[in-house]
């Protein structure tokens, strides 16, 4: 991430926290099917966007990411707590991005870590996707303003890479552009590793 | 009518939204622990969802959501923003002292 989208961001809680609640925590949630409810972390915003990226992870990690951590359990397993890190950092609430409406006495927003999780589900439905950190440049306070997307990714081994971008572009631009009214002008998608797939890889 | 009352049937007016797959909670932070206590020593009763601010003849009304993937979030915002005036309208709240901010905090599927 840039130093512009540090400062774009809420301040950093704990390294372990996310809304309060500890990653541990949220990780044996998610364990247990998240079931029994708990309140805490359904309530928050937060918590539901990591839960949502961190079961993505999961279910590359029983796949393709675990078949490349049995051959080199360092660099993957390094790769793994990055990109974990990463979402845990994008789901603080961050901007608010006004949506118009014509009614001076309604004021309609969306988080920026709501579009960061659009992006991040936009990317993951990709197959041989996975997606590694989001940002975002231009007036993001301006209801329907240009803004430039910029993501980093990982890709199966094999792939065109020049189609996957395109691709991660057109979904991308299609789920802003629906959910939050911002013009998205570019979206740069930096492909800066690769990864073998497993047997029951997509 | 109180404003805790009156957050509570907001909330329960934002439920009904289509596109508005959850609320959450609109209070800052130290007062929204507060005031989960509190409905945890009132049985009978929980806490509203909504912020109700009031300030001389103005009000703001401030509430959480998530909406549904499926459906454009402006579409479902701006549904919750008349359902939410329409609901303060019947209560004696409208005009332009009147306030109503709206905010997706997550965009997800329908669990």
């Amino acid at each position: 991430m840039s130093t512009d989208d540090h400062l774009s961001l809420d301040p950093p809680e704990p390294d372990d926290t996310v809304d309060g609640v500890s990653v541990d925590r949220l990780s044996d949630y998610l364990d247990a099917g998240r079931t029994p409810r708990d309140a805490t972390i359904e309530g928050s915003a937060a918590c539901r966007l990591y839960l949502q990226s961190l079961a993505r992870v999961r279910e590359l990690s029983r796949a393709s990411l675990e078949h490349e951590a049995a051959r080199r359990p360092d660099r993957d397993g390094a790769w793994i707590d990055g990109l974990l890190d990463s979402i845990r950092r994008e789901v603080v609430r961050g901007r608010e991005i006004p949506i118009s409406h014509p009614d001076a006495g309604v004021r309609l927003s969306v988080t920026e870590a709501a579009a960061r999780g659009l992006v991040r589900r936009a990317g993951d439905a990709q197959p041989g996707v996975v997606l590694g950190s989001t940002s975002f440049e231009g007036d993001l306070s301006t209801a329907g303003a240009d803004v430039a997307v910029r993501v980093t990714a990982a890709a199966r081994y094999g792939l065109d890479l020049g189609a996957v971008a395109d691709e991660l572009r057109a979904r991308i631009t299609e789920a802003l552009t629906r959910h939050t009214g911002l013009t998205v002008t570019r979206v740069d998608v930096l492909v800066d590793d690769v990864f073998v797939a497993g047997e029951d890889d997509r | 009518m109180s404003d805790d009352a009156l957050s509570r049937e907001l909330t329960d007016v934002l439920r009904r939204v289509a596109g508005v797959v959850d609320v959450f909670d609109a209070h800052p932070v130290v007062e929204g622990a507060v005031r989960v206590v509190a409905a945890g020593l009132d049985l009978a009763g929980s806490t509203g969802l909504v912020e109700i601010e009031r300030s001389g003849a103005s009000v703001s009304v401030t509430a959480h959501v998530a909406t549904a993937l499926d459906t454009p979030t402006p579409e479902t915002l701006a549904g919750a923003a008349d359902a939410l005036r329409e609901h303060l309208a019947s209560a004696g709240l409208s005009g332009d002292d009147v306030v109503v901010a709206v905010s997706a905090r997550l965009v997800d599927a329908p669990r």
